[in-house]
């Protein structure tokens, strides 16, 4: 919101206070969208001075809204700015055989994460980030490392930890620059022969990074697992429990969250309760719940209070969460009738607002 | 500022002449971990070296006792000295018993 001269007025602003002359009597409300005629009417009332919304409050969505913010734009422009940085330390490595400058990477997560205010805000920022085609593939390590950070703040785990944590995120997927273009980005299915080539990134990551000077063994050893998954059904060993590393149980999740996440040419990125209603789904005996459990409750919780719109077009706002099935919190209508998405297991959340 | 005990354990590290050099300095790397003692508050604890950049440690005052190349091999050393601890003193309490264990500071 904020408070125009009425000869800075223009048609099509909206206002966001009702606007009365001097002796009280209603000339516009809030919410009116200002005509040419409405302009004449407040001049005519010799009206100083009107509160009008900003872009930022006509954005309809969550995300639209988090799109026009100045934090948001900030972050855009440094993440742009540091994306060829981050792209010459990866390839130095892949294509050089250099040693990956940690503290370099490290700069450049600093740099991103002081745009935001608190970690939901930089998950909100990287929900909102559209790479250029050629940048997939080191945008989605790029955010996994972002994304490490915040999720360590919610697992509250030690300070050597969250590093190695972001390290792992920078890093784990690093065998996939060894994986011909036109296999990994092959828009249709991929034949069996060409997904074990996708497969074997895992291994390349690892015989990379392992030995590399300046890195930890157990980054070598996360680029290697972290496809593998709790119940045994992953890749290249099918580990299970405890034989994975903790760090590629981590990271396992954040894979996951982030390409669930991202913003694709193709689709929109799933919304927060369509994310943890996938790993509902398919994440239980897959994940480290011990893990996924505590961040599934972080991220339903910051949706608490925002308004949604439901798959028949109710709107509504979320009110409390279930917490046996936090895709399906409890919704109320702008009727203020309760929908618990428990019991209307025909509805679903498809938009915040 | 790191001190260096004169007896230090290490694991994973190639050449802890050479390390510790390069710790001495200033030049840190990110695979390397130190079991130290922190001065101020006295507690044994392990840490990456990269963090000895941070403002907040500058003036921290620590005393090497472990030297370790990556984060796990500096838990195993952790295990390791502790054991040590035990069998030589029959405490487990690395912190009170570093004269014994690795002599005094060089």
């Amino acid at each position: 919101m904020k408070t125009l001269a009425r000869m800075e007025l223009k048609p099509g602003m909206v206002l966001s206070e009702d606007v009365t002359d001097y002796s009280g009597k209603m000339l516009c409300s809030e919410g009116d969208v200002l005509s040419e005629n409405d302009i004449r009417v407040l001049e005519r009332h010799n009206i100083i001075a009107v509160s009008i919304k900003e872009d930022i409050d006509l954005a309809s969505t969550h995300f639209e809204k988090v799109m026009l913010s100045p934090d948001f734009q900030k972050f855009r422009k440094a993440y742009e700015e540091n994306m060829p940085a981050y792209r010459r330390i990866i390839d130095a490595a892949v294509y050089e055989k250099k040693p990956v400058d940690v503290l370099a990477l490290m700069k450049i997560y600093s740099q991103l994460v002081r745009c935001a205010s608190t970690g939901e805000r930089m998950l909100d920022f990287l929900y909102n980030m559209m790479p250029g085609e050629e940048d997939v593939t080191y945008a989605h390590t790029l955010n996994s490392a972002i994304i490490a950070g915040v999720f360590s703040k919610w697992l509250d785990i030690t300070q050597n930890d969250t590093f190695i944590f972001i390290v792992c995120g920078f890093l784990y997927d690093i065998g996939k620059l060894l994986i011909p273009p036109e296999i990994l980005n092959k828009p249709g299915k991929l034949t069996e022969e060409e997904f074990d080539v996708v497969k074997s990134h895992a291994k390349l990551g690892q015989v990379l990074l392992d030995g590399m000077h300046g890195i930890d063994p157990v980054v070598a050893r996360v680029a290697l697992e972290h496809h593998e998954r709790m119940d045994g059904s992953g890749y290249p060993s099918h580990l299970k429990g405890d034989e994975i590393d903790r760090f590629a149980r981590y990271i396992s999740i954040v894979d996951a969250y982030e390409a669930m996440t991202r913003v694709r040419v193709y689709r929109m990125p799933l919304n927060p309760f369509q994310v943890i209603a996938n790993f509902e789904k398919d994440g239980t005996g897959r994940y480290d719940m011990t893990v996924l459990t505590p961040i599934m409750k972080h991220v339903a919780s910051t949706q608490l209070g925002f308004e949604v719109v439901l798959s028949n077009g109710m709107n509504g706002t979320i009110i409390l969460l279930n917490e046996k099935k936090l895709s399906r919190p409890l919704i109320k209508n702008t009727h203020d009738e309760i929908v618990d998405l428990m019991v209307r297991t025909d509805l679903e959340i498809q938009s915040i607002y | 500022m790191l001190r260096f005990s004169e007896k230090i354990y290490t694991y994973g590290i190639e050449d802890p002449k050479a390390e510790i050099g390069l710790l001495s300095a200033g030049k840190y790397s990110a695979h390397i971990y130190i079991v130290c003692l922190e001065e101020k508050t006295g507690f044994v604890t392990l840490i990456n070296t990269v963090f000895l950049r941070m403002n907040r440690n500058a003036d921290m005052d620590y005393t090497v006792i472990g030297l370790a190349s990556g984060y796990h091999f500096g838990l195993k050393l952790i295990r390791r000295m502790t054991a040590d601890c035990l069998a030589a003193t029959g405490s487990a309490s690395v912190k009170e018993h570093i004269p014994e264990l690795c002599g005094g500071v060089r």
